[in-house]
């Protein structure tokens, strides 16, 4: 395993964790799973934590390699950009799209109020990261 | 990238030089082992720079490294 594919590993365990820490810290588990809330923090944390070591790990010992990112790596790096930058586009509009259309969503029940707007605007990008971080991942297999 | 294709013969050519390493050609053409790897098992088509610098390591023409199959 090369050492950007790791990065692109510990890069999507962090993202998955801030973005779980985060939803749980904002919004809270439904009733019948409040149980385990604090445990789910922790492991959130702890996942974080983990990431964070292993890419501190590598960037030490394997430091001293000639040729840490060659074509592959941006080829790879670019077709996981691609595809963040889409699903944000499409997040993005459709969030800013209740501004314009916002008897349509309050029909339907999808209506936001500004603070939910601005934390679903930051879960977008983590999404945008973890479908970055995925996609790379995937291509690393692939190709 | 349809790199079905396109074979190689890296892997004998590497073998006919000292049995040379994929880590060692790696190092000659500046790109990581793994994607010295993955172009061997056609995984992978290399530019045109990096397909040029893997002939050069061997002093064979392109062909002889690369063959394309319609």
């Amino acid at each position: 395993m090369s050492k950007q594919e790791i990065y692109a590993w510990t890069s999507l365990l962090s993202s998955v964790a801030i973005l779980g820490f985060y939803g749980i810290t904002v919004y809270g588990l439904p009733d019948t799973f409040s149980a385990i809330e604090s445990d789910l923090s922790s492991l959130f944390i702890k996942v974080f934590l983990f990431a964070f070591v292993v890419e501190l790990v590598i960037g030490i010992f394997r430091g001293k390699d000639k040729v840490e990112k060659d074509e592959r790596d941006e080829l790879i790096a670019g077709k996981g950009y691609r595809n963040a930058y889409y699903l944000m586009g499409a997040l993005i509009t459709l969030i800013l799209s209740q501004l314009v259309l916002g008897q349509i969503f309050e029909q339907a029940g999808l209506a936001l109020n500004l603070i939910n707007i601005i934390h679903v605007l930051v879960g977008t990008l983590f999404v945008a990261s973890i479908t970055h971080r995925a996609t790379q991942i995937y291509f690393y297999q692939r190709m | 990238m349809g790199s079905h294709h396109i074979s190689n013969n890296i892997k004998s050519l590497r073998f006919h030089a000292g049995e040379m390493t994929q880590a060692e050609l790696a190092e000659k053409v500046g790109a990581t082992r793994q994607t010295i790897n993955a172009i061997e098992a056609a995984k992978y088509s290399p530019s045109l720079e990096l397909a040029f610098k893997i002939a050069d390591v061997f002093d064979v023409g392109l062909e002889e490294v690369f063959q394309y199959k319609c």
